[in-house]
């Protein structure tokens, strides 16, 4: 073998073996296809407030831990209808009029809505209603700690039930959103998720409601109860006894006559108030039909004590006075006894015995005794009725009638 | 001393720069080589024992796998891993509200009003998910609302009381169930929260979370279970509550 022919036998063996180099490095410069670098951000969640499907100034809060330390100048958000692959908008959900409502950074430059329109990898210009790019200058490493950026201003207009919305996020080292070949300058991604719903409606109604009924009872104070509601409540005559010339002789309740009250009793679910009142009923005879009167009798038109009608207090509350014929009602206690948990009826100045008076309108008009402000839980009115008879005052069965109305007001 | 002619040192080098470039393009027609006929198609293609493969048509597709030795979650305290040929990388949320509105009729201070509604959550590779309900108690058109419950509270006919769980109930009647997982709880993780997973105990407190998962789950289904109480002084009118469920999965 001549020295030529070994060496040109190395030579071969040296191109092969440099061939063979070649054919394994060459995938590495050639591959078209090189894998991101970028981290995958930790604990990363998006919150909204509002999750319908048709809904203005939506706010998704972003949550995220950076896993390592890396400056952070450019943050590209889309929202898609899938996690992965081409973007495709989320028909309905329009991010366009976001506004950055809040972040927190370990760098105090804050980021800001880009506004210089499509940029490289941002592309919020042109895909304004699924894109935004927020951008700062700061050249100074994050931490790797939690992180957040809080939007609003995204609106949900119409947008298809039980949709879930992928909002995918990347992170640059630059504000120019230039991913660098193999995109070595995007530093961290992730993806997070929510999704909107239809709003679930229930609905059910409250009836209006009234209770109130008239009757007797042998209750005489403000406390004691009367009965736990209507069924609890009878009777139509309250029988003062006889009357005499003195104030106390004809009160009730009466132990010579029936020993009861009247009793006015109310629940109502009426938030706008109940007025309660009375028209006195306008009995047989001649003038002063309203009154205590005999039955049928002709009594004179004005205020005289030889007539079978007593004299009516009137529409102002006034005291007994001996001798003197009158008639009288007041409503001298708000009974709440049965329970409830209400103290809302007042009682008009005129029947609330304030001045130890009565008062009696005998015209047949509405006659208010009492008011409701609002709801009404169980109180009842306690009516006292009083005669005082003149030296004159004729003899006779003399009786009085009036309805009481409650008008509530839903 | 030996001369090389340039031309055999050059055709040298040539020739290897051609066999590199094949090596490396067999090598690349070999890692995208699919098995095909003029008609079909077999993609990811996995020589072994066992496979996966997707299976579509115009309106379905499904992703089937054989021979799997190792399946479902495996989890510790701080790692969770899906096994399997099916598994997917792609984060996942579904959420389906199944009701469209509930009406309750007409209340009565005598007795109770309930009533139920239903979604389902199905979140992979997360580590949770939290459901939160948000919505004002229901009220009227006037403006007023029925009380909520602010603790866990049993039904009390005659009292003003709204509230909601997340579990099946036999008081004030029996209505409502406790979250189904499917297809099993092997695959999915889904709970009452606290508050709202004791069985006749209602509440409401808008914000609160009323179900969570404490890992990626599969699907579960969840049944909310509602009770309506009024007094005889609550006000007349119609009451409505919008009620908005937001879900928030972690990865």
């Amino acid at each position: 073998m001549t020295r030529s022919s070994v060496l040109r036998g190395r030579v071969l063996a040296l191109s092969s073996a440099v061939a063979l180099a070649l054919a394994l490095l060459l995938p590495a410069f050639m591959s078209p296809e090189l894998v991101s670098a970028a981290e995958q951000v930790n604990s990363r969640s998006v919150t909204i407030d509002k999750s319908g499907t048709t809904e203005t100034d939506v706010e998704y809060d972003f949550d995220f831990t950076l896993p390592s330390t890396g400056v952070i100048q450019g943050i590209r958000l889309q929202w898609c209808t899938t996690p992965l692959g081409t973007c495709t908008a989320v028909s309905g959900l329009d991010v366009s009029a976001m506004t950055v409502d809040a972040q927190t950074f370990s760098e105090a430059t804050t980021f800001a809505d880009n506004a210089g329109g499509d940029e490289n990898d941002c592309t919020d210009s042109t895909n304004s209603t699924r894109e935004v790019c927020l951008e700062r200058t700061d050249t100074d490493t994050e931490t790797a700690a939690a992180k957040s950026v809080t939007l609003s201003g995204i609106t949900h207009t119409g947008v298809t039930a039980n949709t879930t919305v992928y909002v995918r996020m990347a992170f640059y080292d630059n504000n120019t959103f230039t991913p660098g070949a193999g995109g070595v300058n995007i530093l961290f991604d992730g993806v997070v998720a929510t999704a909107i719903v239809q709003t679930l409606t229930i609905q059910a109604r409250v009836q209006e409601n009234l209770m109130f009924c008239i009757g007797t009872t042998t209750v005489n104070d403000g406390t004691t109860n009367p009965g736990a509601d209507c069924t609890a409540i009878s009777g139509t005559t309250v029988d003062i006894g006889v009357v005499d010339t003195t104030t106390t002789g004809a009160v009730s309740p009466d132990a010579e006559g029936n020993g009861l009250n009247g009793i006015a009793f109310l629940r109502t679910n009426a938030n706008g108030g109940t007025t309660i009142g009375y028209r006195a009923v306008q009995q047989s005879g001649t003038n002063h039909q309203g009154a205590l009167r005999v039955l049928g009798a002709t009594c004179n038109a004005g205020d005289v004590d030889t007539d079978q009608c007593f004299d009516s207090l009137g529409g102002v509350q006034t005291v007994l006075a001996a001798n003197t014929e009158q008639f009288g009602m007041t409503a001298e206690f708000v009974n709440t006894g049965s329970g409830g948990t209400t103290t809302a009826v007042t009682r008009n100045a005129s029947y609330d015995g304030s001045a130890g008076g009565y008062a009696w309108n005998e015209a047949g008009t509405l006659a208010n005794v009492a008011n409701a402000s609002g709801a009404v839980d169980d109180e009842a009115l306690i009516l006292k009725f009083a005669a005082v008879a003149a030296i004159t005052t004729p003899t006779g069965s003399y009786q009085a009638q009036a309805k009481f109305v409650a008008t509530p007001t839903f | 001393m030996v001369v090389f002619q340039r031309k055999q040192i050059y055709r040298f080098f040539v020739v290897a720069l051609v066999v590199a470039t094949m090596v490396y393009g067999f090598a690349a027609s070999v890692s995208a080589q699919q098995s095909s006929s003029p008609n079909y198609i077999v993609d990811e293609v996995f020589v072994g024992a066992g496979g996966g493969n997707d299976a579509s048509s115009a309106s379905y597709q499904a992703r089937a796998s054989i021979g799997d030795l190792g399946i479902g979650n495996s989890a510790s305290t701080n790692y969770q891993a899906y096994g399997g040929f099916t598994t997917t990388g792609a984060p996942y949320l579904q959420v389906n509200i199944t009701s469209s509105s509930l009406d309750l009729g007409t209340l009565s201070d005598s007795a109770a009003s309930t009533g139920t509604t239903a979604f389902n959550v199905r979140a992979y590779l997360t580590s949770g998910y939290n459901v939160v309900i948000r919505a004002n108690a229901p009220t009227s058109e006037g403006g007023a609302t029925i009380t909520p419950l602010t603790t866990p509270a049993g039904s009390s006919p005659g009292t003003e009381q709204f509230g909601l769980n997340l579990v099946a109930n036999t008081s004030p009647t029996t209505f409502g169930a406790n979250p189904v997982q499917i297809p099993d709880s092997s695959f999915s993780f889904g709970v009452a929260a606290s508050g709202y997973n004791v069985s006749n105990q209602f509440k409401y407190v808008s914000g609160e979370t009323i179900a969570s998962s404490l890992s990626s789950s599969g699907q579960t289904d969840f049944t909310i279970s509602y009770l309506i109480n009024v007094s005889a002084i609550t006000e007349a009118g119609r009451y409505v509550f919008r009620q908005n469920l937001i879900v928030t999965a972690t990865y």
